[in-house]
Formats: C-alpha cells, structure tokens, sequence
C-alpha cells in the first residue's frame, strides 16, 4: 500500500506540529510552543489511544518511547508547596459542566486531584481533597459500552467522574487521603 | 531598526548554502527566506517581537496550514529538514540567529546528516472487534461450546454462562491482540530506522468508523524503504479484522533530537 498525505487534516498537523518537533529553550526564543501564537483552543483535535495502554502492548518499546519523550518535555506539573504526589495515571475525567470524557494526566496529591494536559501544560481540572464528600463506583456507559467509573460527590451537589485501569485502587488511595467521616461505599 | 526586524519566527533549519527567498507562503503571507551559517541555514520570516495570537479559529488553521506549506516546501528544496514546532519566535535579527547557528552547528549538521534520505511516516492499525471476536471463538472449543449451549439453558443458569463467556472472550481477545501487536510491531521495526508508539492521534477518518484503534506508530523511515515498508503494511491490511492507515511522507518531527542543546528545562 502507498502512504497517503492527508495535507489538510488538521489534527494529523496540529498533532505534529503543536506538540511535536523542535523545541529549544535558548535564551533567543521568546515563544515557545505555539500557546501564545495560537491564542485559540485547538486541541479537541486529538484523540487517544486506550487499547494499547489497556492491554500493556509493547511494553519495551513503549518504555524506550516514554523516556525519549520524558527527557524533551516538560514532565511534571508545578506543585504547591509541601504538596506530594501520592497516585498518577493516565486516565480520562468527566464533568457535568462539559459533558465529554477528555483524556489526561491524572495526579492524585495530599492536597487535591488535578488532571494535567502535558503537551499545553495546563491544569484541566482541580478537586482540593477536602471538598470530596463521598465516592462510589458506579455504572457508565462508554461508547456503547457499559463499564465502571469512580463518581466522587463534591460540595454543591458537583459531581467528578473518573476513569482509569485500576478504578479500586485509585478509589481506596482517595479514601486514604480525604479525611473521615467520608468514606466510600 | 524597523518593529518587524526585531524577531524570527522560525520554521526549519535545513541543508543549504544558498541565501534565497522561498516566497510570501508564511503565516500571514509573510516572506519567507533562509538565514545561512557556512551550509546549514534556519528558515524564517521577519516578526514583531511581541507574539500576536490568532484573531480567531480560522486563522489558527491557517497558520497550522501554512507552517506545514513552508516545512512541505522546504523539504522539496533541501532534502529532509530539522522541523520547528508550531510558534517558535526569536527574539533578535539575521545576525543573531546566524549566531545562533554558528554556535550550534555541530549539532545541527550531525542530526541534518543523520535524517537526510529518511522521512516520518505514521501508521495505525486498527481492528474490527466483531469480526475479531467471532473469529476467536471459532478458535477457542471451550468457548464455541458455551456460546451454543447458553441458548438452551434456563435464564438464570444462562446469565452466570453469559457472563463466564464473556469474561473468557475478553481475555481471549486481549490475548490474541497483545501477540498480533508485537508481531505487527516486529514487521514494522524491521523496516524503519526508528520507531516510536504514538500516545494520541488524530481524529480517525469516517472510513475507519465502528473500528477500534489497536496501536499507532510513528516511525522513521528511509526513502529506498518506503515501497518494501508499503508491502509490509498491506500484508496486515489485508486481513479481513485488520485495517491500516499509512500516512506521509512527514518531516520528522518525531525524530529530531537535539539532545546536546536543550538546556535544563526546569
């Protein structure tokens, strides 16, 4: 088969070009990264892969990848003081303000939970643990799919949903960390 | 000093000793143009120094559209290129980024060296799970027989078989793809010169629509393989549960590394 060039698929250019290829942080530049230039949100365009996350393909090569990219990027959020990351996945969140699942780093501190889009450096979503009132995993439907996802009630009867590999063991660190009487059920 | 010489918006560095125009094709129709340092030279077009963002969504796109027709354009002209990403600015003139390149030279020509010949190509395979599954239960007796017998059995006996059948079909099926996967990822290595698993992708095509993404790739490959790495790809394509998009040539954006020049990000 011939390679096709899809020259005005704009996510295929906006997934090279926002995210990838030469970035140097010299002291000439004076923007980096396209944000600043862009000025307009752009990133719906870009969609994840779950499956070869969900069934561990590749693992050598995909460690290899990861730490190529671990060493070019920017690698972790800025946190608060004192604060300490006690989980992270990369996992998918949903809120009833924008009802979509998005995709993206999720940490889980003793401060907060927060998910973090690496390639715009930006905080999607922040929970401070306090406001967390109860979790529960519940039942979702996915693309036609039913499947698990962890619901924490917050203050003013929000709602955060979240999805990830290990659903109970990102439930029990939540419960660990939020202070009683909120406990899961 | 006029405003607009005070920054460079940079596009590529590329193989070249020519001092030459490549037109108004920039981002706003900007002239375009090659700044050389001995034979290795950064394409730019002459910038404000204070970054303007775009008005609106339609001219974010073209923008996009127009860094990709310079690095498209580009490559053309001087084999593969080093590529900048969307919205690199220099603060400075010709004379500072011609500095700029005498200073990293070494490196520049070694990566330029290094990818010439070679390109970006992207490839994700994707699989029809229902296509798939049936044809794993084919392959499983265990299965096929639980599958028959649910039919005839009372409800509630029925439920707790559905569900055994399920959960067996599902690992089946993670099976089958983790083994098809390193074998696909085997076929694909061979052929490139660098791989790398793709984490995102761009939306899909309708055509690929009811299909689930099994894994994608980007990967390096040189120009005398392209055809033989296409061959390769459609013995996958081929496969009733198995769809492939190849697309390319790109320049590498996954693939530069300038390791030795990027400082200290923290």
């Amino acid at each position: 088969m011939k390679p096709e060039r899809e020259k005005d698929s704009l996510g295929e250019l906006l997934n090279r070009m926002v995210t990838k290829g030469v970035l140097i942080n010299a002291d000439v530049i004076i923007s980096l990264a396209g944000i600043p230039l862009l000025g307009v949100k752009l990133e719906a365009a870009i969609a994840s892969i779950e499956t070869m996350l969900e069934y561990g393909l590749f693992e050598e090569l995909d460690k290899k990848t990861r730490a190529w990219q671990l060493e070019h990027r920017k690698t972790s959020p800025l946190l608060q003081e004192d604060e300490e990351i006690e989980l992270q996945f990369y996992g998918s969140f949903f809120q009833e303000l924008h009802p979509i699942w998005k995709y993206c780093f999720i940490y889980v501190t003793n401060h907060r939970i927060f998910g973090w889009n690496k390639a715009f450096n930006k905080i999607l979503f922040e929970i401070p643990l306090a406001k967390i009132q109860m979790t529960a995993i519940c039942k979702g439907i996915y693309q036609d799919e039913e499947r698990d996802e962890l619901c924490l009630s917050l203050e003013n009867e929000e709602k955060l949903y979240l999805h990830s590999s290990d659903l109970i063991g990102l439930q029990d660190q939540i419960c660990k960390l939020i202070p009683e009487p909120v406990r899961g059920s | 000093m006029t405003e607009t010489d005070q920054a460079r918006y940079l596009y590529l560095i590329a193989n070249t000793e020519e001092e030459r125009s490549l037109g108004d094709v920039g981002l706003g129709d900007s002239p375009v143009y090659t700044i050389v340092f001995q034979d290795i030279a950064a394409v730019v077009h002459a910038s404000k120094p204070e970054p303007e963002p775009a008005k609106n969504e339609e001219q974010a796109k073209q923008w996009i559209l127009n860094h990709n027709y310079v690095i498209d354009k580009a490559t053309e002209n001087f084999n593969t290129v080093l590529p900048f990403s969307f919205g690199c600015l220099a603060r400075g003139d010709d004379k500072t980024i011609k500095r700029w390149l005498q200073k990293n030279y070494g490196l520049y020509k070694r990566e330029l060296e290094r990818l010439k010949n070679s390109a970006e190509y992207s490839i994700q395979i994707f699989y029809d799970p229902k296509i798939l599954e049936k044809q794993i239960i084919e392959t499983i007796p265990e299965l096929k027989e639980i599958d028959q017998k649910i039919e005839t059995m009372p409800k509630g006996k029925a439920y707790i078989f559905k569900k055994k059948f399920e959960l067996g079909l599902k690992q089946a099926v993670s099976d089958h793809l983790a083994s098809m996967g390193r074998e696909f990822g085997k076929l694909i290595k061979e052929n490139s010169i660098q791989t790398i698993i793709e984490e995102k992708i761009p939306y899909v095509p309708e055509k690929y629509a009811g299909k689930k993404v099994m894994v994608a790739f980007s990967c390096l490959v040189a120009q005398e393989n392209v055809d033989r790495f296409g061959q390769s790809l459609e013995k996958i394509n081929k496969r009733e549960e198995f769809a492939v998009r190849f697309t390319g040539p790109w320049a590498p954006f996954n693939f530069v590394d300038l390791k030795g020049n990027i400082e200290d990000e923290t």
